[in-house]
């Protein structure tokens, strides 16, 4: 959020696990409209994706993160 | 009737007024800067690196501004902020573990 | 003077039910923050209401005296407690504290409030059998203060900036004291640079508390050796950010600590003894490196009854264990 309000477009990737937290960190910074990309189960949370999840989900996240960044979503 | 005082024990309400405005959106990523921010936990700056490469599929892009955090629980270094803030025309992180 | 907004009941238990209903609590009943018992904490500690302690710049958080003040009221605290809970609160929401990250975590990581000096015998604080449950009013109450200003203060709520997967029974309350009598040991605040006879409190957000039972080693090395295997069975993480000056807190037991008397081991050669160990490289999975950059980032504090073969192991997260002179 703070790279957007310095003028980047920018974009948080999402585990649906913690959804909740970065909702709330959104709503004491001013931001509650601040939209983020949820991966949700069964893929399983960030800090414990394989390698091989990771190739995955980039190739299922890439056109969401393009559209999300030219303000197509 | 007697009356008990109470004071509010907490830091006031979550909601800010202040809000803040969202940068504009590039219509498109043809010939953008993206960076990728990550904040070293698991195989985070793997599943960055390939979803650059599969953003590099759908758009033009140069070459990425990779950023990766010190330390998960803080924001970038100031030198790399501004590297960011300066050179990015958008950029990607992840939020959580 | 208070700044705060006020609210008006019929009864003590009205006032409780609408703190429960305002989620101002932990889940048990809260003594009442009235404002003439807010202002007596404050003179006691010599504070202003509107004293900054503290800052969480990611959760838009300032903590003020009279935020602590109110809390530590509703914890239980006398009057007394409110300088140690003072400096608690300052000692956590030191930018290495790590407030935001050791409160969100999935993890569910604890704060230890480790109180020496002479105020632990002047307050009451608990440093002997059982001194980490339940019993003793000073332990309860400080411990219970921070937590309460972690949550309503700091905005660390289960399911909104608490994100813990179980969270843990610690986070009610966890306070002792250093039992300082119990050898010629240096106290942990002196080790940390402050004067025998200035109160302190050390702040300690742990990831994990873990036991160390060893009922056959006779001597200092042998209890050393049962640390070593404990801690690198769970492993401790490097942190750039933390850099060199990461912790470990080993609360040495009652029969662990006689053999170190015994031989004249002082926590210098403990810390000595354990360091090139817990640094050496990982042999397997349930053997691995425990990161601490320097000898003295292990912090010994001698607490416990006797009877139990145990020492208890507060492994890290993600800060720096934190030493805040009480005033």
């Amino acid at each position: 959020m703070e790279l957007e309000w310095a003028g980047v477009p920018s974009i948080a990737i999402v585990h649906e696990e913690m959804r909740g937290s970065a909702q709330a960190i959104a709503r004491v910074s001013g931001c509650p409209d601040y939209e983020f990309l949820t991966v949700d189960y069964p893929w399983v949370p960030i800090a414990i994706w394989s390698k091989e999840e990771c190739l995955d989900l980039a190739e299922i996240m890439a056109p969401k993160v393009l559209a999300a960044l030219t303000g197509q979503s | 009737m007697t009356t008990l005082i109470g004071l509010d024990p907490t830091s006031g309400p979550f909601d800010r007024t202040d809000d803040h405005d969202f940068s504009p959106r590039p219509a498109s990523l043809d010939g953008a800067v993206v960076a990728l921010v990550a904040n070293g936990l698991g195989e985070g700056e793997i599943f960055l690196d390939a979803l650059y490469d599969e953003l590099n599929k759908l758009s033009d892009l140069q070459a990425p501004l990779k950023v990766v955090k010190s330390s998960v629980s803080i924001p970038p270094d100031p030198g790399d902020w501004s590297r960011l803030t300066e050179e990015a025309t958008v950029a990607i992180t992840g939020f959580g573990g | 003077m208070t700044t705060a907004a006020q609210h008006a009941y019929d009864s003590y238990e009205a006032l409780v039910e609408d703190y429960f209903e305002k989620g101002w609590t932990d889940g048990l009943p809260i003594m009442p923050p009235t404002p003439e018992k807010v202002a007596a904490f404050l003179e006691r500690a010599g504070l202003s209401g509107d004293e900054v302690l503290g800052t969480v710049p990611t959760r838009e958080v300032t903590c003020t005296a009279q935020q602590a003040a109110a809390n530590a009221v509703m914890a239980g605290c006398l009057p007394e407690y409110f300088p140690t809970v003072v400096a608690a609160v300052r000692a956590h929401l030191h930018p290495k504290g790590n407030c935001h990250s050791t409160t969100g975590t999935l993890s569910g990581a604890a704060q230890a409030v480790i109180i020496n000096g002479p105020i632990r015998n002047e307050l009451g604080v608990a440093s002997g059998a059982g001194c980490f449950g339940p019993g003793f009013r000073a332990n309860a109450t400080i411990g219970r203060a921070l937590r309460l200003v972690i949550r309503n203060v700091c905005r660390g709520i289960p399911g909104f900036l608490d994100r813990a997967s179980y969270s843990t029974p610690a986070r009610y309350s966890f306070c002792f004291g250093e039992n300082e009598e119990a050898s010629e040991w240096e106290p942990l605040h002196v080790q940390r640079g402050l004067a025998p006879e200035q109160s302190a409190v050390t702040v300690h957000s742990l990831m994990k508390m873990v036991e160390a039972t060893d009922f056959t080693s006779r001597n200092a090395e042998g209890v050393c050796d049962t640390l070593v295997t404990n801690i690198r069975a769970n492993g401790i993480a490097g942190d750039s950010w933390l850099g060199e000056d990461g912790n470990v807190v080993i609360v040495v037991g009652h029969e662990h600590h006689r053999f170190f008397n015994e031989e004249g081991w002082s926590k210098a050669d403990i810390q000595q003894y354990l360091w090139p160990r817990l640094n050496a490289p990982a042999t397997s999975a349930t053997d691995r490196m425990a990161r601490i950059g320097k000898p003295e980032g292990i912090l010994i504090v001698a607490a416990g009854g006797a009877g139990m073969g145990a020492s208890w192991l507060l492994l890290p997260h993600l800060a720096l264990a934190i030493t805040e002179p009480i005033s």
